[in-house]
């Protein structure tokens, strides 16, 4: 079923550039790096790295899918191997992170002051500025945050994979809305702010 | 008012529609506009990717950070980062000079390595001395990665380094 203008399945997409590249045509894994990199980069900011340490690790994971290329069996399972991986190595990394500042006994805040998500005076500024969607955002549970995050960078079809990369139980979104989605929407919904700026 | 309980169960079980679509858009863009993707990132990704081959293997990078610059004075800086992967690693050191060349101090945790340095357009090679030291003197900034090959194992997958700012 045809889900709407431009939902072209990212999945589908990657299928088909992991099996041009790995028959010897490198050329579509240039459009598949425009095209999934934004996700993994919301996915591996949203497990709380820096801005440095999310840069290496995605760029790491798209490394290792060429790496681990002649091991992955099947094309359709790529973009979720790319999400997985991400979400694994942000959690490994922020765990060496952790480790190292122990070392010096420095407050994790004082070394890392980059935020991953807006302070509540950046969520009034961002209301303000029209943004109010990113208020409601901030106020969910953080798994919901990392759910609704990833899908956001993802087309309607890959949302229930999407959701299933990232550990969600079966049902978390797609084709339902899931409790996340419709969290947000009541809260949306229930602002003026909101409705006035629609 | 605060949607019920209920009201948010029975929503949840309804099918996603336009309305959601709208939503999710302005998330998007929320993040974009609050939390943009560095703007190099997918150029240093299709670099890096270019340089790696099916074989080799990815090492990672395990201390340093290559933004650590920008945080810096704008000249005389060092930067320092280390690499690893299957008990070898690699630090490496940027010196920036004061003109646009930059000199490129390393080491290796084993000697007997061949290092090679991939610009963009430009490679060169060289081998660690008896202490595993390596450099490269006078490099352009921008885009670079290496590749380390144990010549002990002329065999073996090389060893790949993500790119790095130079």
């Amino acid at each position: 079923m045809q889900t709407g203008a431009g939902a072209e399945s990212l999945a589908v997409r990657a299928a088909d550039a992991f099996r041009a590249f790995r028959d010897g045509d490198p050329s579509g894994m240039s459009t598949l790096v425009d095209a999934v990199t934004p996700l993994l980069w919301a996915v591996a900011r949203q497990q709380g790295l820096t801005r440095q340490a999310a840069e290496d690790v995605v760029q790491n994971t798209w490394l290792k899918l060429i790496e681990h290329a002649p091991s992955i069996a099947d094309p359709q399972a790529v973009l979720k191997w790319l999400i997985t991986t991400t979400k694994r190595d942000a959690w490994t990394s922020t765990r060496r992170g952790r480790r190292e500042e122990t070392g010096t006994y420095d407050d994790v805040r004082d070394v890392e002051p980059e935020q991953t998500e807006p302070s509540p005076e950046e969520a009034v500024l961002a209301a303000e500025e029209g943004s109010v969607v990113w208020a409601h955002f901030a106020e969910l549970p953080e798994r919901c945050r990392t759910l609704l995050r990833a899908i956001a960078f993802a087309e309607r079809p890959d949302y229930a994979h999407v959701a299933e990369a990232l550990g969600m139980p079966v049902g978390s979104i797609g084709p339902t809305r899931g409790r996340c989605l419709a969290k947000l929407r009541a809260a949306l919904t229930a602002d003026p702010r909101w409705e006035m700026s629609r | 008012m605060t949607p019920t309980p209920d009201h948010e169960f029975l929503l949840a079980a309804e099918p996603i529609d336009a309305v959601d679509e709208l939503v999710l858009a302005e998330l998007r863009e929320a993040h974009i506009h609050l939390d943009p993707m560095p703007g190099d990132l997918l150029d240093r990704i299709k670099f890096a990717m270019s340089v790696a081959s099916l074989e080799a293997q990815v090492a990672e990078i395990v201390s340093g950070s290559t933004l650590a610059s920008v945080r810096g004075a704008d000249y005389d800086r060092a930067d320092t980062v280390t690499f690893a992967r299957d008990g070898l690693s690699v630090m490496v050191t940027i010196e920036h000079g004061e003109s646009t060349l930059s000199d490129v101090i390393g080491w290796v945790s084993e000697n007997d390595v061949e290092v090679e340095l991939r610009e963009r357009g430009r490679t060169r090679t060289t081998t660690t001395d008896d202490e595993g030291r390596f450099s490269f003197l006078g490099v352009e900034r921008g885009l670079a990665s290496f590749v380390l090959r144990r010549l002990s194992a002329p065999d073996a997958p090389p060893i790949i380094t993500p790119a790095i700012e130079l």
